[in-house]
């Protein structure tokens, strides 16, 4: 009796140190997988928190939500947006998280953020929202496609907001009005253009369909008491490439709010470097496009 | 007989060991620190704390306190810290940016401290996580270090 009953215990004995060490095996395995995920959401967090301050770095309001994306912007520059982005890599230098390496690559180089290009692509499809000659003054607005993209937006809308400035003549939203234009039959680009000067008063485009392969261009003047300007929309340019939208002007400051409906909610608002965010001591590490909004 | 108390002390034992591994020791702090890290990406990604930036320092600490009870839950404390910075190329910085000093360091000029805590009866040794974020506030060009401590009694 006595002899069974040591025989169970050790038995017993045994079966729970097997238990022990693989209940021990079991949660250093599941540590080693809670740190893996701290690492991850530190590392992942950190370069979505550098990343999303790009958008206001560069003076732009820019919000997507399923299939829209919508850029706010104010132009000429009213800031010093060169001097933003140099502020702010001294920021990170000096006050980000230590134990994080946080870099700019211009292709593979390092390089200072106030270097790189103010282009806003959406990818996949290679669609630019810039500047002209990729200036961070913004003298320019141009949204560059490769036509063969066009079709990738539905619709866009452009809406623009003229300070301090009137309408000096009578609006003619016709087609007519539009020079460069002929009627669009297939790969048409919609935009609907809506225009506002300094007394409220607007003004929309009864012209929206447009063939993107001919320059159609719509000049407006402005005027106040003791200065004038222009606005000019041009969509489609042959003679620049690529060229699906140009707004320049002339002695007037403008705030512009353009707004692209893509045909798949698959898109991201990325710029043409690569965001690289690294721990030190494990070289965990994230390297993607910076991703703008 | 025997064999049954051994089974049974047996059961215990194993009953002991299990519940006593279960639950890791990272667990509490991970779960703080996602809690931390998706607090402050909620104040961020709301504007609220670019929105600060303009308000008044009770102003700021009202909001601050509002966003935090509604994102931390009720058996949690937390502590947040904004500090706002201005960036010159200049050699001192502007008057109302000089608690860190009249001379800029790295070009950084800390113009505002904003905090706002839940913890009144916390001791310094509840915190259980902490966490950072930065932003930018394109409306008055302010960089802004915004710091979170959680903490647990």
């Amino acid at each position: 009796m006595r002899r069974g009953f040591l025989f169970t215990a050790i038995a017993i004995s045994f079966f729970v140190v097997l238990l022990l060490l693989a209940s021990t095996s079991s949660r250093h395995y599941r540590e080693s997988e809670l740190e893996d995920y701290s690492r991850f959401v530190r590392v992942h967090g950190a370069w979505q928190d550098v990343s999303g301050a790009l958008a206001p770095l560069a003076g732009i309001n820019l919000s997507r939500n399923y299939e829209n994306v919508s850029f706010a912007d104010a132009l000429p520059a009213r800031r010093n947006h060169t001097l933003a982005l140099e502020g702010y890599s001294a920021f990170l230098a000096a006050k980000y998280a230590p134990g994080l390496y946080v870099q700019f690559l211009n292709a593979t180089r390092p390089s200072s953020l106030q270097y790189l290009p103010p282009v806003f692509t959406l990818r996949p499809f290679g669609i630019n929202y810039t500047y002209w000659q990729s200036s961070w003054l913004k003298p320019a607005v141009i949204v560059q496609s490769d036509a063969a993209n066009y079709s990738r937006i539905r619709n866009a809308s452009l809406s623009i907001n003229v300070s301090g400035l009137w309408f000096s003549s009578a609006f003619n939203g016709a087609c007519a009005a539009w020079s460069g234009y002929a009627a669009c039959s297939s790969s048409c680009f919609n935009l609907s253009l809506a225009l506002y000067d300094a007394n409220g008063s607007v003004n929309r485009s009864s012209c929206y369909v447009f063939n993107p392969r001919l320059n159609n261009t719509l000049k407006l003047n402005f005027a106040n008491a003791t200065s004038g300007g222009w606005v000019s929309v041009a969509v489609g340019n042959v003679s620049s490439g690529n060229v699906l939208l140009n707004v320049s002007w002339l002695n007037v400051t403008l705030a512009t709010s353009l707004n692209m409906t893509l045909d798949t909610p698959d898109f991201d608002v990325t710029m043409p470097y690569q965001l690289v965010v690294q721990e030190n001591v494990t070289g965990y590490s994230k390297a993607y496009w910076a991703t703008a909004g | 007989m025997d064999a049954a108390v051994a089974v049974l002390v047996g059961a215990v034992i194993l009953a002991t060991i299990v519940s006593g591994n279960y639950r890791t020791s990272l667990e509490p702090a991970s779960q703080a620190k996602v809690l931390a890290e998706s607090s402050l990406a909620s104040l961020d990604s709301s504007g609220l704390l670019s929105t600060i930036a303009g308000q008044s320092d009770a102003e700021a600490r009202a909001s601050l306190y509002g966003a935090q009870q509604a994102l931390i839950p009720g058996n949690l404390g937390s502590n947040v810290t904004v500090f706002l910075y201005n960036y010159t190329t200049a050699g001192s910085c502007p008057a109302s940016c000089q608690l860190g000093g009249a001379s800029p360091v790295n070009g950084l000029c800390l113009c505002r401290i904003l905090s706002s805590n839940t913890t009144a009866n916390y001791s310094q040794s509840d915190a259980v996580t902490a966490a950072a974020r930065v932003f930018y506030s394109q409306d008055y060009a302010y960089y802004g270090l915004a710091a979170i401590e959680v903490y647990k009694k």
